[in-house]
């Protein structure tokens, strides 16, 4: 019986760390993909304001994408 | 690409909804507009559990093209793209929905940057409750939102801008005389940059509608009306939706429903017209599990809902639950169970 408990005790630990570590790979996918795309240049990250201003001094259409 | 400036945006809290009307449901979505705020066309569609289906990057790349074609010919063109532009929305921002109401402008990047953002899914989940939480039907614009072309027998080739690949035989568009091979190039005088800016239009449209295509094939060019038949709207599929979960989760208590296959009616002796939807699964955790509580098992076989005997689609039973029962009310559910009749009651949310 101790040792079923002991089991279930650590299976329960293992179970709560990997969902941690879930949430954490989560968060930190969403960061870096901000920084990620920051750091690239292709796109303007989040900032529509910013893109209107940059279409407006090139004269060039907008390609505005929600992804 | 590059002849575009590029503009990602990743979260829903404070989208302009005054500019960015679209089908919220998608995990990709791309407008095509002139900086004076002016769309040119949409691209991203979706119709199924196949989230390709209607996308390819081919497909992009020509609605891409169409888009600069659009934007040389700017402003000279601007009347044909009236229709392209947003209508006046409910709300400015989605913040502003009642139950959207706890998100804030921003993502918090420093902090819970996850649980912070809201997902566009959401906003068509806040319109769906305005109705509900009120105790009114769901209107069928706004259950059966952006409808595929296929609603009304039009298939198009996901590789191409707006290219008929075929069309479901007796169906209003076989009626009007589109064929296979046809080229849309404008529907109600709108240039079409890809499949989404037809949905734009079926978006908008009612029952009775003529919708206007001008079709291309070689050198002859074709003017067309298709007559939106009554209740046209209400085969389209939104069981594929992100957004049909929170619809599950108030009309049918979680369940996930499949359609039974020719030879699963045989053997449970469920007629063609008769209701045979098959328990695929269901939430497990509140307040999705509402349908476990009350004793539904995977593989049950719905035969009678709410009274209801007739043959209907998930989608159309989902539906049925937003449109006739009122939240709150408790539906007798009989379904079969290794072969016995079993009723169960479901109460609504």
């Amino acid at each position: 019986m101790r040792q079923f408990v002991l089991a279930l005790a650590i299976l329960c630990s293992l179970t709560l760390s990997l969902r941690a570590a879930e949430q954490i790979t989560r968060a930190d996918q969403v960061r870096g993909d901000k920084t990620d795309v920051e750091d690239a240049g292709l796109w303007i990250y989040n900032d529509m304001e910013k893109g209107i201003a940059e279409a407006k001094s090139s004269g060039m259409p907008m390609l505005v994408v929600f992804r | 690409m590059e002849q575009f400036v590029r503009v990602r945006m990743v979260q829903a809290n404070a989208m302009d909804l005054t500019r960015f009307q679209f089908d919220y449901d998608l995990t990709f979505a791309a407008f095509l507009m002139n900086a004076d705020g002016t769309i040119y066309g949409r691209f991203g569609s979706r119709s199924s559990q196949d989230a390709m289906e209607n996308m390819s990057m081919p497909g992009f790349g020509r609605a891409l093209q169409a888009a600069l074609d659009l934007h040389d010919d700017y402003p000279a063109n601007r009347a044909t793209l009236a229709g392209k532009q947003p209508v006046t929305p409910r709300y400015e921002r989605p913040e502003q929905y009642p139950s959207l109401a706890e998100y804030g402008a921003e993502l918090e990047y420093d902090g819970e940057v996850v649980k912070s953002c809201m997902h566009c899914h959401q906003i068509n989940e806040a319109e769906r409750r305005l109705y509900r939480e009120a105790k009114q039907p769901v209107p069928d614009k706004v259950m059966f939102p952006w409808p595929s072309p296929r609603v009304i027998g039009i298939e198009l080739d996901r590789l191409e801008q707006a290219t008929v690949s075929s069309v479901a035989p007796g169906s209003p568009a076989d009626d009007a005389g589109l064929k296979a091979g046809d080229v849309i190039r404008t529907v109600d005088d709108q240039p079409i940059v890809s499949i989404a800016d037809i949905q734009w239009i079926l978006h908008h449209a009612d029952d009775g509608d003529h919708i206007r295509i001008r079709a291309q094939q070689a050198a002859e060019t074709r003017d067309l009306t298709v007559t939106l038949p009554a209740g046209w709207r209400k085969n389209t599929d939104i069981s594929w939706r992100v957004s049909s979960w929170d619809v599950r989760r108030m009309g049918t208590g979680g369940l996930v429903l499949r359609p039974l296959s020719d030879e699963q009616r045989a053997a449970a002796s469920v007629g063609a017209d008769s209701l045979g939807l098959r328990v695929d699964g269901m939430g497990q955790w509140p307040p999705h599990n509402v349908a476990k509580q009350a004793g539904f098992m995977k593989e049950d076989i719905i035969v009678a809902f709410d009274g209801r005997t007739d043959a209907m689609t998930q989608s159309q039973l989902l539906a049925y639950t937003m449109q006739e029962i009122t939240a709150g009310e408790t539906l007798a559910v009989t379904v079969l169970r290794d072969g016995e009749r079993v009723d169960l009651e479901l109460p609504t949310q």
